[in-house]
């Protein structure tokens, strides 16, 4: 029985409508009932039970001529597809009930739809506002509708200090430490801030503050046109460029008649499996690193220059490749330059091989792992983590497979599934996955059909649409939801990526673990927020400041006035 | 192994003027503006001017321009100090040959 069908028997009742919008997308109108989401949210919870089904994002879109904010709860059903709830609400006063007390994963998603579109979510746990935007853009001002123009800010009005929430109170807790881990984090460059409180040894909460480095990419692709939007998005992040353009070209192609020549599907699959061996070498590199193998790092980070040395030979760059456009590829593949790309495949195999061994084998690396930071399949899927992080727990979900794009369909490959879930799990399914992923351009390398794969001309015809895209982005799944309305520039373009869910929904289950493990985790968690290097204690009872230096794995606190 | 960059790596770019028709292309797709077209006397069509300092090297210029203007190389910018971010193919042509390079010929007209 297709979803369709399913879908219709389970909330045929309460939508005003439900449709396909593509092969496993299901749309499902609700009309303008402010609770029904969170209703039919119930129902699909109850049938497809906790582990089925988990929640993709949240995608509101300001259609400011009719006067609507619509609200798209998008949950993906396991190796079914996906289904989309659609609330309409009035654009003066969008009220809604929240999905988080069902899914908690929801959370995040609707508070940054509060924080941009100035949704408000009734039953949340938590609305924050601000959260992304600039503390110095105020409240109840919404950067994303429609009526809200880009605008250059006087620097002279911005406020020159920030004052953070106080620490609070841990109930049942008697004696608590806030330490504040990060925003300025030495290991890869993401400015994120942890807010853990210890007692003792033990972190018994963590808050995460996000937003320094919001940059309104969404707002500022609404003001290109598709080709020039494409080039943007692809600068969303460094590591994982090829996958953001894939999936901005996947979900544009998808309500865009444009043909795309077989051999352009099978250089862009051959471009991101690239793109997913130097992603996955490069976090156990910095794995080794935190846990104080400063050798093995740069041996890994040797053995991954070649994969972008063959990353450059395909695209033109190391990291930005800027490759995959609207229509096919920008480059064709020489007979030659595939050949030298083959060898350097063959180079990295007993590579790839030899570390996986030395993670499995070494002393050190085990104690510091092994049961570190485990997470459940139930966390897994009802907080909306992703990617490997999900597989190393037993979680069979791999976009590649479930929701095959491109040529993944006609390659030979095995997902990868761990179920011990902790952080040694993760690492050594992220050298399973580049093993894998190195076979695969093999393949590719091999089957690859002849023809031409770049497009004459760039396509210029845009119609009215919604196309969403999942793509297996290196650090989980990358969906991007795009509404167009006919002009040559997007009307919306909804960005969510596997980082969000997994730094900041992840950052619940540091509960429990010890202080000096949060960085482990952390890593194993692939936002690469890592290395305490210098923080501050504030001791809450006798109200005390110090300056915490590690210094050679050695803690030292410097009392400050 | 001096350097690790490869033959296809995507450089600096530059523009063929004779081959330009000043169709203007070039600029509509540039995602951060860096290619501007410019007019000047005694020369019908624009030529465009390439603003190295936010240039992304995309080379979708070089994708979308019809008559194959762009000429392609597998040279790194560089410091923007040591030259003029602004590439000025006009002014280049004249400084080199002494004289304004040739007016466009449009295809299909004589």
């Amino acid at each position: 029985m297709s979803l369709v069908e399913e879908i219709k028997g389970l909330l045929g009742d309460m939508a005003a409508e439900i449709t396909e919008l593509a092969p496993r997308r299901v749309l499902v109108e609700l009309g303008e009932d402010p609770g029904a989401a969170r209703a039919a949210a119930e129902k699909l919870k109850k049938h497809y039970g906790e582990t089925g089904l988990y929640p993709m994002t949240v995608a509101s879109v300001d259609r400011f001529k009719e006067k609507k904010i619509i609200v798209n709860h998008e949950i993906w059903v396991l190796w079914k597809g996906l289904v989309i709830l659609r609330t309409m609400l009035p654009r003066d006063n969008p009220v809604m009930k929240s999905l988080a007390p069902v899914f908690p994963g929801f959370a995040i998603d609707e508070n940054e739809q509060h924080d941009l579109m100035g949704v408000v979510f009734e039953d949340h746990p938590g609305l924050k506002e601000p959260l992304f935007k600039p503390l110095s853009l105020g409240k109840n001002v919404y950067p994303l509708r429609k009526d809200w123009r880009i605008q250059r800010r006087d620097p002279s009005k911005l406020p020159d200090r920030i004052e953070a929430d106080p620490p609070k109170p841990v109930a049942g807790c008697q004696r608590v430490v806030h330490i504040p881990l990060g925003p300025q984090h030495p290991a890869i460059h993401e400015p994120i801030a942890f807010r853990l409180y210890v007692e003792g040894e033990e972190i018994v909460r963590v808050e995460p503050v996000v937003g320094f480095n919001h940059r309104g990419i969404e707002k500022l692709v609404e003001t290109k046109n598709y080709h020039q939007a494409l080039h943007i998005c692809g600068r969303v992040c460094g590591i994982c460029n090829n996958s953001h353009t894939m999936a901005f070209v996947n979900a544009v192609e998808a309500f865009t008649p444009v043909k795309v020549p077989e051999r352009a599907r099978w250089l862009r699959v051959l471009s991101l499996e690239l793109e997913r061996i130097h992603s996955h070498m490069l976090i156990n590199a910095i794995m080794a690193e935190v846990i104080g193998y400063e050798t093995l790092f740069m041996y890994i980070m040797r053995d991954r220059e070649y994969i972008m040395q063959a990353k450059e030979l395909l695209t033109g760059n190391r990291v930005l490749s800027d490759y995959i456009i609207i229509g096919g590829v920008k480059r064709d593949l020489k007979p030659e330059v595939a050949e030298k790309i083959k060898k350097i495949v063959e180079k990295t195999i007993p590579r790839l091989e030899y570390y996986k061994k030395v993670f499995m084998e070494d002393t050190t690396i085990r104690k510091r792992l092994e049961g570190v930071g485990v997470l459940k399949p139930s966390d897994i899927t009802s907080y909306g983590l992703l990617g490997p992080i999900a597989r190393a727990s037993g979680v069979k979900t791999d976009v590649r497979k479930e929701d095959p794009h491109e040529i993944y369909d006609q390659l030979d490959w095995e997902m990868k599934v761990r179920t011990e879930g902790d952080s040694l799990a993760r690492m050594l399914l992220r050298w399973d996955e580049a093993i894998e992923s190195a076979n695969m351009v093999l393949q590719i390398l091999e089957k690859l059909p002849q023809g031409n794969p770049v497009p004459r001309v760039p396509w210029m015809k845009f119609p009215a649409g919604v196309g969403i895209s999942r793509v297996e982005a290196p650090r989980g799944e990358l969906t991007y939801y795009i509404e167009g309305d006919g002009r040559p520039q997007p009307y919306r373009v909804k960005i969510r990526t596997p980082s969000v869910h997994n730094v900041y929904n992840g950052a619940v289950f540091f509960r429990g673990a010890y202080l000096a493990d949060a960085p482990v985790v952390l890593v194993s968690y692939d936002p690469c927020i890592s290395c305490m290097e210098r923080y501050l204690v504030i001791d809450l009872h006798s109200n005390k400041r110090y300056l915490g230096i590690t210094r050679g794995g050695e803690l030292r606190l410097k009392p400050l006035s | 192994m001096a350097t690790l960059r490869t033959p296809e790596f995507r450089g600096v770019q530059r523009v063929d003027i004779t081959k330009c028709t000043g169709c203007s292309l070039c600029s509509i797709h540039c995602p951060t503006g860096a290619i501007k077209m410019k007019r000047v006397q005694g020369r019908r069509a624009p030529y465009p001017t390439i603003d190295y300092s936010l240039c992304i090297y995309c080379y979708q210029c070089v994708y979308v321009c019809p008559f194959k203007a762009y000429v392609v190389s597998d040279k790194p910018m560089g410091p923007l100090t040591s030259r003029p971010p602004v590439h000025d193919p006009y002014e280049e042509y004249v400084k080199e040959k002494g004289e304004p390079p040739p007016e466009p010929r449009m295809p299909g007209r004589k």
